[in-house]
């Protein structure tokens, strides 16, 4: 036995922790064997791991597993928000739409009514709807109406599309 | 009866898109990622706050975990980091959860818990509020190496320590934990 060697509490702590190598282990049970007072002081020492180890946890708040996975399912669904520009861009597309209509719908209109005019060769056919339709395109007070709801369509999607954008950044937030 | 699936499995099933599996990692862990965290922030709002924010950090890297550690130990980990975070916005001057150069407190002797405890006589109850009253980072390594029985090598991983720094801190927490119960509990406990 090495005369020498002088237990510690510290050493004793990493002899029960498991810590010591196989040669430090050795030394300190030979020393044990030596000095029974250490031997007591070595079972007080794992009767109080025993109580550290075997502490209960904690619990958090009921619903907590509950409140985790609807954040998550949040995050995820401001993710696919975010990265999935056919879904979530669809006002985008909408109003881009009803520019290209309002834009194309005088050019009917003038398709329309240059059809129905006389001198226009028609090849014998009679085409009495068309000029009803013209005739109806042509009206003023229609093409007013017409005008004023796609205007006013058109500035209800901007909106819709202006407050998805708000509702964004502020879950983002 | 339904067979317990490990974490691989379930971090399978989950990284495939399967909202069941992330569920059942919150069943598994929460109690541990809660009580660390309440170890570090010492304050049960904070906690659920902390223990929150690393389920949902863990779920956004998930893919990213690669498998070479526990996912326990990844997981305290990530609630040691965000406890830190958490910590840190409340005082921009903690630089780590370590209180070397602070004496241990003792504190709030007569709460209702305290006054609970010692009448029940409950040796747990008693070494939890003596662990309450460890600096975050030492009551973090002794919950960590005692109670979730991590290894000194898992434990450098989760405080990003040295070895050896992870063993001197270990047996200085340990120390401080044993002044503070032969101080204050000896009479209920010895």
């Amino acid at each position: 036995m090495d005369n020498h060697f002088l237990l510690t509490d510290d050493h004793l702590w990493d002899y029960a922790d498991g810590l010591l190598s196989a040669e430090e282990n050795l030394r300190v049970e030979a020393y044990l064997r030596q000095h029974p007072e250490w031997q007591a002081k070595l079972d007080a020492l794992l009767a109080e791991k025993r109580a550290w180890t075997t502490l209960p946890l904690e619990s958090p708040n009921a619903g907590f597993a509950d409140r985790v996975m609807a954040a998550w399912t949040t995050e995820q669904l401001q993710t696919r928000t975010k990265t999935s520009p056919g879904k979530s861009d669809w006002i985008i597309f909408a109003v881009a739409g009803a520019f290209g209509l309002l834009i194309l719908l005088p050019v009917i209109a003038l398709v329309v009514t240059a059809a129905g005019s006389p001198g226009l060769p028609t090849n014998d056919i009679q085409l009495p709807d068309t000029d009803l339709i013209g005739q109806t395109l042509s009206q003023p007070g229609l093409q007013l109406a017409a005008f004023l709801g796609l205007a006013f369509g058109l500035l209800m999607l901007v909106d819709k599309y202006l407050h998805q954008r708000r509702m964004l950044h502020q879950l983002a937030a | 009866m339904a067979a317990i699936l490990s974490d691989e499995i379930l971090i399978q099933q989950a990284l495939a898109g399967r909202q069941s599996a992330f569920a059942m990692l919150v069943k598994r862990y929460e109690q541990y990622a809660f009580t660390l965290a309440l170890r570090f922030v010492k304050n049960r709002e904070d906690a659920h706050e902390v223990a929150q924010d690393s389920f949902l950090r863990a779920f956004r890297y998930l893919p990213d975990f690669r498998g070479d550690a526990k996912f326990s130990t990844w997981l305290y980990k990530i609630v040691f980091s965000t406890s830190l975070n958490h910590l840190r916005k409340q005082n921009p001057d903690i630089r780590s959860l370590d209180d070397e150069e602070r004496p241990v407190k003792i504190k709030d002797e007569g709460s209702p818990d305290a006054a609970f405890a010692l009448e029940k006589g409950e040796r747990s109850a008693m070494i939890q509020r003596a662990i309450g009253m460890l600096s975050p980072d030492d009551a973090g390594i002794i919950t960590l190496f005692y109670l979730y029985e991590q290894s000194l090598e898992e434990i450098t991983q989760i405080m990003d320590l040295t070895m050896t720094n992870a063993k001197t801190k270990l047996s200085r927490a340990r120390q401080r934990l044993k002044s503070i119960m032969e101080e204050k509990f000896a009479a209920e406990l010895y």
